[in-house]
């Protein structure tokens, strides 16, 4: 039986569990892992403190209760396959490269920050700064998928540079800043100043919404890219309508103070 | 120590303190720092300020020389300083996530609250970090071109102020940098000129006109003034409000600029994602500098917050925000942001530091309250531990930074010392945690 961790003491403070990852725990009995060192607060404390364990490591690790306030899970993991049954904190899949990540409920903010490759798959919503940046570095998330079932908060995609971002509800304001390259699609609406700062890659909402004065109206289409992502994204459970997936779309191109050839695709209502 | 203040010595050990009667000094009450005040005391120890005091120095000097509370309390009630050093040292060793916030004081005061963080594994963030981190965020994805107010005074041509009332924050700042008896280039007074966008002309600022913007139209106006300098050709015919025509003639104007300046007071771009106003001014910048010279003034240092940010950065290499729960300097503008952690109740023990002025503290729900502030300080009573602290420049010597950040002025005694300075105040907490 792959390992559960049920949360059976709620932290007061933050708790940060990097240690929460399929492949560090692997191989470990449940009391191994319960004596994984992690950090509360300003003390180190162990992971058996705040979850019951049983099972074994195998490479499949579940999590189960509302770890809104435990940070960090899943954070570079390179391979394996991680439920959360409830929430999960800020940082969830930070900097991860492989493997997948589900999470049941909400996710907080910064999830998949800097993400190499992977897939997160959260069922709520999300917090700001999903895919993005760390403030500094000049490029985010490098690779992978994550898709959001629930509503997005604010700079979606900072600094994307590849990879594929998809939200099946709102998504807040400055989606795409500083986007580099790769694909954000918001179902839902777009908040304000989307792809400020925009290089290259493809913002695509399904309704309309305000366009900064720094992109220029190009034309209407129907780019038979967004029809493979979107039946993709039907796939993965986005509840993609037909006249999204097979409507003409009005395409933008900026930003202007930048290279201007990156993209904002809005379904023709 | 008494609480009464006899048998303080001086912030660091370097010069023993000196009572002055009248005379210069310099004014901590802004970010400009001017050093060409005149201060006296009364036999009571109240500080007033004349000669070319401004209204904001003439309001601190008095606010900080007040009567009021000179005595520690614990709970509401009297204590000797001691016992409140124990009560607070107490406090930060019980805390599993504590904060050290305010920041309101001078760079001793600061590093001994550096070194308190780091003792009990603190987050560090400033009372006016969310105005900084509008700069801050998009400085550190962009960088920044900047000068210093000596080049400011001596080659500015073109003032380009943005969404910013100079005056109600500096008061002095168009006195101190456009009316020099002569400059070293010879550049006449009367040959500036200054453009407010988003906001009214300031007092003492040169032959002004202003482009009307509301502050949140800012970040989609500077966008296109920032295309418009690069030579894009925008399809809008508007952006802010503002016709595309103005913008291209204030584009036309800041190329032709020999030394132009463009600034702002992060403080009034209070408005939502602001940086993005900030990081649009970096790309104009970078853009006018091929051809000309054109340099970003951020207006800051008020309340110490640079003072604050100049000490972290070359103490641990970060800003405000970070944390140092782990034994090491770790930042997240976003994790260690103090509001946010304070509304999600993710801290449990606050010691709140002003120095300068009644920083409002901010609701820390049932988080313990360390306050060390001065005499009129409005949550003393309601604190868990207050200590009352001297203010530089007042009670004490000591340094600040000025708005430049080049510049370190040393702050002067103006009066006989009646509290201790915060640096001593935390050093103490410091030692009393190492028997908790």
């Amino acid at each position: 039986m792959s390992l559960t961790l049920t949360l059976k003491n709620a932290p007061e403070v933050p708790l940060e569990a990097e240690a929460i990852s399929p492949e560090r725990l692997e191989g470990m009995s449940a009391s191994q892992a319960a004596g994984v060192a992690v950090l509360y607060g300003n003390r180190q404390a162990q992971l058996g403190d705040f979850f019951g364990i049983e099972g074994t490591g195998d490479g499949e690790l579940r999590v189960v209760g509302d770890c809104g306030r435990v940070k960090r899970i899943g954070a570079a993991m390179s391979r394996g396959r991680l439920l959360v049954e409830g929430h999960a904190g800020m940082h969830l899949g930070v900097g991860m490269s492989g493997g997948a990540i589900l999470v049941k409920g909400d996710a907080g903010d910064s999830v998949g920050m800097e993400m190499l490759g992977g897939l997160v798959v959260v069922e709520g919503n999300a917090g700001h700064l999903l895919g993005s940046t760390i403030r500094g570095g000049r490029v985010g998330m490098r690779g992978g998928e994550i898709i959001v079932h629930g509503s997005v908060g604010n700079e979606t995609g900072s600094g994307m540079r590849r990879g594929l971002i998809a939200v099946g509800g709102d998504a807040g304001d400055f989606t795409g800043v500083n986007m580099l390259a790769g694909t954000i699609v918001v179902l839902g609406h777009l908040g304000w100043r989307s792809g400020a700062g925009l290089k290259r890659g493809s913002i695509v909402s399904g309704r309309p919404a305000e366009i900064l004065p720094t992109f220029r109206y190009a034309c209407a289409y129907r780019p038979v890219m967004l029809r493979l992502v979107l039946a993709h994204l039907r796939q993965r459970g986005l509840p993609v309508s037909d006249a999204q997936l097979r409507g003409r779309y009005r395409r933008w191109s900026g930003d202007a103070v930048e290279t201007n050839r990156g993209e904002i695709l809005l379904l023709e209502q | 120590m008494s609480a009464s203040g006899r048998g303080i010595s001086s912030d660091d050990g370097e010069e023993p303190q000196r009572r002055r009667g009248e005379g210069v000094c310099t004014c901590p009450f802004c970010g400009l720092l001017c050093d060409d005040i005149t201060a006296e005391a009364s036999k009571l120890g109240v500080v007033a300020v004349s000669g070319r005091a401004c209204e904001l120095s003439r309001a601190g000097f008095s606010r900080q020389s007040a009567a009021g509370l000179d005595t520690p309390l614990i709970c509401g009630q009297p204590a000797v300083l001691e016992q409140a050093v124990a009560a607070a040292a107490g406090i930060l060793h019980r805390a599993g996530q504590p904060l050290i916030g305010g920041l309101g004081t001078d760079v001793a005061g600061m590093r001994a609250a550096l070194e308190l963080a780091d003792r009990c594994g603190a987050v560090v963030d400033h009372a006016n970090s969310s105005a900084k981190f509008r700069n801050l965020l998009a400085f550190q994805d962009r960088g920044a071109i900047t000068t210093t107010l000596s080049e400011v005074r001596n080659r500015t041509d073109l003032f380009v102020v943005i969404g910013t009332d100079v005056a109600s924050r500096f008061p002095r700042f168009f006195e101190r940098v456009c009316a020099p008896g002569e400059t070293l280039f010879d550049l006449r007074n009367a040959d500036r000129r200054a453009v407010f966008v988003g906001a009214e002309p300031s007092a003492g600022a040169p032959p002004s006109e202003t482009i009307p913007c509301a502050r949140q139209d800012l970040p989609d106006l500077l966008s296109a003034l920032a295309a418009s300098i690069a030579g894009a050709k925008l399809a809008a015919s508007h952006a802010g409000a503002v016709s595309m025509d103005r913008i291209r003639e204030l584009a036309a104007r800041m190329s032709a600029a020999r030394y132009g300046v463009v600034a702002w007071a992060a403080a009034d771009l209070d408005f939502p994602h602001a940086e993005l106003a900030v990081q649009a001014i970096m790309r104009l910048l970078i853009t006018l500098n091929r051809t000309t010279r054109f340099s970003a003034v951020p207006l800051g240092g008020n309340e110490a917050d640079l003072t604050a940010d100049a000490v972290l950065l070359w103490q641990v290499g970060f800003p405000f925000r970070t944390s140092f729960a782990s034994g090491a300097a770790n930042y997240d503008p976003y994790l260690f942001d103090s509001r946010r952690m304070l509304a999600r109740r993710e801290i449990d023990a606050v010691l709140w530091l002003s120095a300068l002025s009644d920083l409002p503290v901010p609701a820390t729900s049932d988080a313990p309250l360390i306050l060390l502030a001065g005499p009129t300080a409005e949550a003393a009573r309601r604190a868990d531990v207050f200590i009352p602290v001297g203010t530089p420049g007042l009670d004490h010597a000591g340094h600040m930074i000025r708005t430049d950040k080049v510049m370190s002025l040393r702050l002067a005694p103006t009066r006989r010392p009646q509290r201790a300075p915060a640096a001593q105040i935390l050093r103490s907490i410091s030692e009393a945690m190492k028997s908790c």
